[in-house]
């Protein structure tokens, strides 16, 4: 048989890739949140890697952060001036368009898994890689944010998302590690609070709520859908193996015990 | 003898149907109904709902990127600075945009606590009654009933 026209999920040695209808409202905030977030969440792994990536690039070539940062704390001549006009207006041009278009896949994504789940293609419920298994199987949404939100990327591990998982892991490191957190936490805690304020760096900082954030909120809603899926490639099954019942509850009409 | 078990949509519920015909229990014998949550017909309007607000949205982000460009580069002139004047003019780009379109309407979620996804029916000799119930309760059955209205 052909593979089919319209396919929902397909799975890889990465993890599970497949088409949701989800809520494009809630793809476009993630992606104003942090750009290629939104993509991530439609499953459009490659290019959301690289909008971080340029994200994380041009606003610190661009200073963006430092003048969030600086405007927020009301000190408006100082976002002016560290403001890099060179690099600011191709920011913001990237930072609307990857809202905009991963937007408009969103919708056209609801499209297609509404043609798709008509259509009821075949679902794969479990494959064998040289170096890696992946099936379908039923995830805690709540256990995979909560995983998420102690450590960006161990959630997406949790719920087989491996290349994600390890690139989310390697930036948390980064943020972490730049903008002093985890020092600044342990002053924290120690009851040090003007020593864990000034080790903090703000640029660093500022990208780790939207990570957070956005990372959680992936794990959250991919759990959900994984749980989905093996659902509908549980019913495709099961239609399919017991379709041809003989089990007669009441019998046929004048027929006696 | 008809055995009915619910249960939620598991790994375990495959392995109670594939244990059920290992003990000689014939696939004919086996009854699996997989059961809805909501109806089909309610699930469409929520669909239509969200696509007549889609088109505003398309509209008003599209206004929003190009206002927010000249409120940005504004901002380098002005008090508030760069970052404000963008997301003032991306906002108010929105709101122009969106609202040429937006109708907006209530979602009025219902939500559904049954548990149960699959019910398995098994029809079999009162002998075997026993087993099949506790394959059904080993493989973590939400509800296990038996009755033996049935001709055998």
């Amino acid at each position: 048989m052909n593979p089919s026209r319209r396919p929902i999920a397909k799975l890889s040695p990465f993890g599970i890739t497949s088409i949701h209808s989800c809520n494009p409202y809630m793809v476009w905030w993630w992606s104003a949140a942090f750009p290629g977030f939104g993509h991530f969440l439609l499953n459009q792994y490659l290019r959301g890697t690289f909008l971080t990536l340029s994200e994380v690039i041009f606003n610190t070539l661009g200073h963006v952060n430092d003048a969030i940062v600086y405007t927020l704390c009301g000190n408006f001549a100082e976002a002016s001036a560290v403001l890099e006009p060179r690099y600011v207006i191709g920011y913001i041009i990237i930072y609307f368009v990857a809202m905009w278009d991963c937007y408009c896949s969103a919708v056209y994504q609801n499209k297609l898994y509404r043609i798709a789940k008509l259509k009821d293609a075949p679902l794969p419920s479990m494959k064998l890689f040289t170096s890696e298994v992946q099936y379908l199987q039923p995830k805690s949404p709540l256990a995979a944010a909560v995983i998420s939100l102690f450590f960006p990327g161990m959630g997406q591990l949790y719920i087989h998302r491996i290349g994600l998982a390890f690139y989310a892991m390697f930036w948390w490191w980064l943020y972490v590690v730049l903008s002093h957190m985890h020092e600044s936490l342990v002053y924290l805690l120690t009851g040090r609070l003007s020593e864990s304020i000034a080790v903090l760096r703000a640029h660093w900082l500022l990208f780790m709520p939207s990570v957070i954030g956005g990372s959680v909120y992936h794990a959250f809603i991919k759990a959900k859908e994984y749980s989905l899926l093996f659902s509908l490639e549980q019913r495709q099954h099961l239609a399919e193996r017991y379709r041809s019942s003989a089990v007669q509850i009441f019998g046929r009409p004048g027929e006696n015990k | 003898m008809i055995i009915i078990g619910t249960f939620t949509h598991s790994i375990e519920l495959e392995h109670a149907l594939t244990k059920l015909e290992s003990i000689g229990i014939a696939r004919e014998r086996l009854l699996v109904v997989c059961m809805d949550k909501e109806s089909n017909t309610y699930r469409s309007e929520q669909q239509s709902q969200a696509s007549s607000l889609s088109t505003g949205v398309e509209i008003g982000l599209a206004c929003a990127t190009a206002l927010s460009v000249i409120g940005t580069s504004l901002g380098f002139i002005w008090t508030w600075g760069p970052v404000i004047w963008g997301l003032i003019f991306a906002f108010i780009g929105f709101g122009l945009g969106f609202g040429i379109n937006a109708i907006f309407l209530n979602k009025h979620a219902t939500h559904n606590r049954h548990k149960a996804e699959v019910t398995v029916i098994v029809q079999c000799q009162a002998k075997q009654a026993d087993e099949v119930q506790q394959v059904m309760w080993a493989s973590r059955a939400l509800t296990v009933g038996l009755t033996q209205a049935s001709p055998e």
